[in-house]
């Protein structure tokens, strides 16, 4: 079987992404008898690869004319197939991996699935697994028709290196693309520079039992003092409590921090999935079968403002004695 | 202008504990006792949509707003409740109840693309996921078999200059991308801010709803038959729980002040420092 993976050079993401398709390559890829990557870029030519986890057998850059149009990818894609034929393609856990995915297997009768977690090779066919039910339960299919086209799911933060590649079969591809007649206008607003969020250590993350936007802002301001990067379940960011950046949880960010403080969450499947590869979880709630238990090491029934503002005052009463206790010793030493 | 808007209606996942998470022989997961509930995403667009209209209605000629779902009787409560809040038609496409439309987004899409061009629509706007197959890929498909622009992660959209035009607003990559899209087009809703949430309908309202008629269309009227509805994509093979949980160690305490000092001591102190 041969297998392409699909990705973007010029994304903000490519390091993550190709952390996320390594983890799923490492299960799948003696089944395959060549793996290339297929690098689209829009101005300059890549002279950096990320690393990726199974020997390649060629690099195919592809020059995009215009970023923002799926179709473009998409013409390129089904020309390139034309040429090489591929079975399985893989492709990013973004929104534009899925896209990719679902609307090139529709073109060339292939079968596509997104957010898949793992996938093998059994007769002959594809076994995938990946989250149904609100990432309630998890599925196994057995996808029916090659091309297969599949976007891989979101992993915690854990970007692969960039790296030379020098040895390796390299070819350029440019082609006539046609501009998207639907589009009359665009204009680009950069968001925010990235929070930190993803690769902290310690996260408090606040869900709805904050109950009001002033509750929230004495929580950010608990994280702030206690060292911790802030974050927000979907119901607190959708009654813009918190900004959009903040979100964890199934369609925002996967975190996996040392320590999680998950106060006043609920702990539905869609925002479990974003803190529970966690190294150590404390859940506070008020409701003592909160599902947010079954994944926390330690549990705490009762106020999330109280409880927190209390550990507020713990924390900075230790720091103090630190300080002190430092400052005394420097005392000593002069 | 016609336009149509694709929702589902979901179990509230959050009211089911983990050991009601069991499914039968043909791996149906049994919801009938759970309550239902908007699609997140779904609702999103339908809200958005109904600011749309407003918009639209003071520069443009009609502007008729059809709220579509696929599903069985069980639409119909919600389908009034979309008439009582501005829509002027709701239709639910009925299939076969035996049939297993979880995990089949190209045979969801194919019903849908069929209804939108019988009913001459221009715009048409979905959630980007849920329900019980998370597949992601409905409005995908419909783009795709309508042969239309499709954007996805949509935030807001508004009026444009041009009558023929809409402004989208969408997320991409490190951005939020404004473009100016030359109808008709397919719109998959994301996490939209401006309209997170359905209006509430007026009592009157819901009195003048129940007087209107649903529209009932089946995949015979739509062109397809039984056996065009089944799954030829891909094959479920089984389904798996949540692994065990960690088995949670509560901390107990008279007051927030012990709580607090016992998960400090116990298991703060040495990860903060």
């Amino acid at each position: 079987m041969k297998a392409a993976l699909v990705l973007s050079f010029d994304t903000t993401s490519l390091q993550q992404q190709v952390h996320e398709i390594n983890l799923m390559l490492n299960n799948i890829s003696t089944g395959f008898s060549s793996v290339e990557l297929w690098l689209f870029y829009k101005d300059r030519k890549p002279e950096f690869f990320p690393e990726i986890s199974c020997p390649l057998s060629d690099i195919k850059l592809i020059k995009v004319d215009n970023a923002h149009s799926p179709e473009s990818y998409l013409q390129l894609l089904v020309h390139l197939m034309g040429q090489y034929p591929i079975d399985l393609l893989m492709f990013s856990s973004d929104g534009s991996g899925e896209e990719l995915a679902t609307r090139l297997a529709y073109r060339l009768n292939g079968s596509s699935c997104l957010k898949v977690e793992d996938c093998s090779l059994t007769s002959a066919k594809l076994e995938i697994i990946k989250p149904v039910y609100g990432n309630n339960l998890t599925a196994r299919f057995v996808l029916e028709s090659s091309p297969y086209c599949l976007s891989v799911a979101k992993q915690p933060c854990s970007p692969v290196k960039m790296t030379q590649m020098e040895f390796l079969k390299m070819e350029t591809i440019t082609l006539d693309q046609t501009q998207p007649w639907w589009v009359k206008e665009t204009l680009t607003i950069l968001d925010p520079p990235k929070t930190g969020l993803s690769d902290a250590d310690l996260v408090l993350v606040v869900g709805q039992g904050a109950k009001n936007k002033e509750t929230v802002d004495i929580l950010k301001g608990i994280a702030n003092t206690i060292g911790a990067q802030f974050g927000a379940s979907r119901p607190v960011v959708m009654n813009a409590w918190a900004d959009m950046n903040r979100l964890i949880g199934a369609s925002g960010l996967i975190i996996s921090p040392k320590l999680c403080i998950a106060a006043g969450v609920s702990g539905t499947g869609v925002f479990s999935v974003g803190i529970k590869s966690s190294g150590f979880i404390v859940a506070i709630n008020i409701d003592s079968k909160a599902r947010i238990f079954q994944i926390a090491d330690v549990g705490i029934v009762g106020d999330v403002q109280a409880v927190l503002s209390e550990l507020e005052k713990v924390i900075l009463v230790e720091k103090d004695k630190k300080d002190s206790s430092h400052g005394f010793i420097e005392d000593r030493t002069q | 202008m016609k336009i149509a808007v694709c929702f589902k209606i979901i179990a509230d996942y959050d009211r089911l504990s983990g050991k009601d998470w069991e499914w039968d022989e043909c791996r149906f997961v049994d919801m009938s006792f759970v309550r239902r509930v908007f699609n997140c995403f779904d609702e999103s667009a339908l809200e958005t949509v109904l600011k749309l209209s407003r918009q639209l209605e003071n520069v443009s000629d009609t502007v008729e707003l059809t709220a579509l779902t696929v599903d069985d009787e069980q639409g119909d409560l919600f389908l009034k409740h979309l008439m009582a809040v501005g829509y002027d038609h709701a239709v639910r496409i009925c299939c076969n109840n035996r049939l297993d439309l979880r995990f089949n987004p190209l045979v969801i899409s194919h019903l849908i693309s069929r209804y939108i061009k019988q009913e001459g629509q221009k715009l048409v706007v979905l959630g980007m996921q849920g329900g019980e197959g998370d597949n992601g890929q409905t409005g995908f498909l419909v783009a795709e078999q309508l042969g239309w622009p499709c954007i996805r992660e949509v935030i807001d959209v508004v009026r444009a200059e041009s009558p023929d035009c809409l402004k989208v607003f969408s997320r991409i990559d490190g951005a939020i991308l404004k473009q100016t899209i030359k109808l008709p087009m397919v719109l998959i809703m994301g996490h939209s801010l401006n309209s997170p949430y359905l209006r509430v309908p007026t009592l009157r309202q819901k009195l003048n709803a129940k007087k209107k008629q649903l529209t009932i269309v089946s995949n015979i009227e739509l062109g397809l038959d039984n056996d065009a509805l089944l799954n030829k994509d891909k094959t479920l093979m089984d389904l798996y729980g949540q692994k065990p949980g960690k088995s949670c160690v509560f901390l107990e305490g008279k007051t927030a002040q012990e709580q607090a000092q016992r998960l400090y001591d116990q298991y703060l102190k040495e990860r903060l420092s």
